[in-house]
């Protein structure tokens, strides 16, 4: 997941097409439905490729049976959450833990809220600060892309912006309790 | 940057070390400015992790798209398929356009299959380029062969050998082409065409219409189509035909 963001999408389309079938097939077979199955697999990949970034995954096995376990244990969570199939559930259950923390994608009111939050930061803060933050991307790359003149530029305007997500952070009580309790 | 949010973001990423990082904890516990100034960084950086969750969510979901109905192989046509192509597409519009004025309803897909022809294959360049036009001229054979997975492939090589808007349009149309076509690279590769005033633009406008319809897009694509009849563009009559369609679910 090194280099350029256009690298690394391509990297992920690879991971991507190269997995999908084996895991939703694996899925299905244990009672999710198409949507259900593609969700999962779509989230377990988000959560490879944030444990890929905070070195929590060092390649120790191959990323298609790391995507496989990331996946199995999500929804081994999810059929919990749901409290169905709980033979099912505990059979699965006997099969190998899986610790890292997961990325669960926001959903609801709570989504809406984040939605509307990073509409009134304008869109060319919202892509800067998540090149920075999320995607963990250099300033030179972000000044590239973004069609900055300089670095120092990009650091000036990443503090404007993130001082600004702030405020409106601020205005939003009930979006700070939401995400306060999200953990 | 001030001294204050150097110092919380080193805590956050955990640069702080020993009696520095003791000496910042008891000042959490003292200083409640501080400890409200922590919040709101870590509370911005929620937000802009689940910002990033749903923008990849969104990328993945585009390679989701274009996963074709569990078959990625390149398709090769028999020399004897395209001596009979023109007949048989020939009898496929003919049938498409009875439907249409039959009943004017159809399905996005039958719809797309029905009205989706191929332009022409790029012209042979002259010669005198030598090496620095091989991507290209690998890819208009390829796209005159039929191979149009791997044509895409050379013609996105071909950027920098041949104007990108070119290299883009039939990298596009080559997507548009498969048997089970990338529509949402091809609408990309048209939107590309579209930045810039060229001649490939009208042609990019009418297959971009054509793909966001093939993707259910319907919506999205009505504009296009409308634009397209209003300047009696490239294929106006079919994207008047188009747009009084019933779709069909």
């Amino acid at each position: 997941m090194q280099g350029t963001l256009a690298q690394r999408n391509r990297a992920l389309e690879h991971i991507y097409r190269e997995n999908r079938d084996k895991v939703t097939n694996y899925l299905r077979a244990n009672n999710a439905d198409e949507d259900q199955a593609k969700d999962v697999f779509q989230e377990a990949v988000i959560a490879m490729y944030e444990n890929i970034k905070e070195k929590k995954f060092k390649g120790e096995s191959a990323i298609g049976t790391y995507l496989y376990s990331i996946a199995r244990f999500k929804w081994l969570n999810q059929i919990k959450k749901n409290s169905i199939r709980k033979d099912h559930h505990d059979q699965l259950e006997q099969e190998e833990d899986f610790q890292s923390p997961l990325a669960t994608i926001i959903e609801g009111e709570t989504k809406e809220g984040v939605l509307q939050l990073l509409a009134e930061l304008g869109e060319a803060c919202k892509r800067l600060l998540i090149m920075n933050f999320y995607h963990e991307a250099s300033m030179k790359e972000i000044a590239k892309n973004g069609h900055y003149s300089s670095e120092q530029i990009v650091r000036n305007k990443k503090y404007k912006c993130l001082k600004r997500l702030k405020e409106l952070i601020n205005q939003k009580p009930a979006l700070i309790r939401v995400l306060q309790g999200n953990g | 940057m001030d001294k204050l949010q150097q110092d919380i973001e080193r805590y956050l990423h955990g640069k702080m070390g020993g009696e520095e990082l003791l000496a910042f904890d008891l000042r959490l516990q003292k200083d409640k400015e501080l400890a409200n100034l922590l919040q709101e960084e870590q509370l911005a950086r929620k937000v802009i992790r689940e910002a990033g969750r749903l923008e990849l969510k969104e990328t993945l979901q585009e390679f989701e798209n274009e996963i074709p109905a569990r078959n990625l192989t390149p398709r090769v046509i028999p020399l004897w398929i395209k001596r009979a192509f023109p007949v048989a597409a020939m009898v496929i519009i003919f049938f498409g356009l009875y439907q249409v004025f039959k009943q004017n309803t159809m399905t996005p897909e039958v719809a797309f299959d029905t009205y989706f022809e191929s332009y022409a294959a790029p012209s042979v360049l002259r010669d005198n380029e030598g090496s620095a036009m091989m991507n290209w001229k690998q890819a208009t054979q390829l796209f005159s062969d039929g191979d149009y997975q791997e044509a895409a492939i050379y013609f996105d090589r071909s950027v920098g050998e041949v104007p990108s808007y070119q290299a883009e349009f039939y990298k596009g149309l080559s997507q548009l082409s498969m048997e089970a076509p990338y529509f949402q690279s091809a609408v990309n590769s048209f939107d590309r065409v579209l930045e810039t005033d060229n001649d490939f633009v009208q042609q990019a406008r009418w297959y971009k219409a054509l793909a966001l319809i093939g993707m259910n897009k319907q919506s999205e694509a009505q504009p296009l189509l409308k634009e397209i009849v209003a300047n009696e563009a490239y294929n106006h009559q079919q994207a008047a035909e188009l747009l009084t369609i019933n779709w069909k679910r």
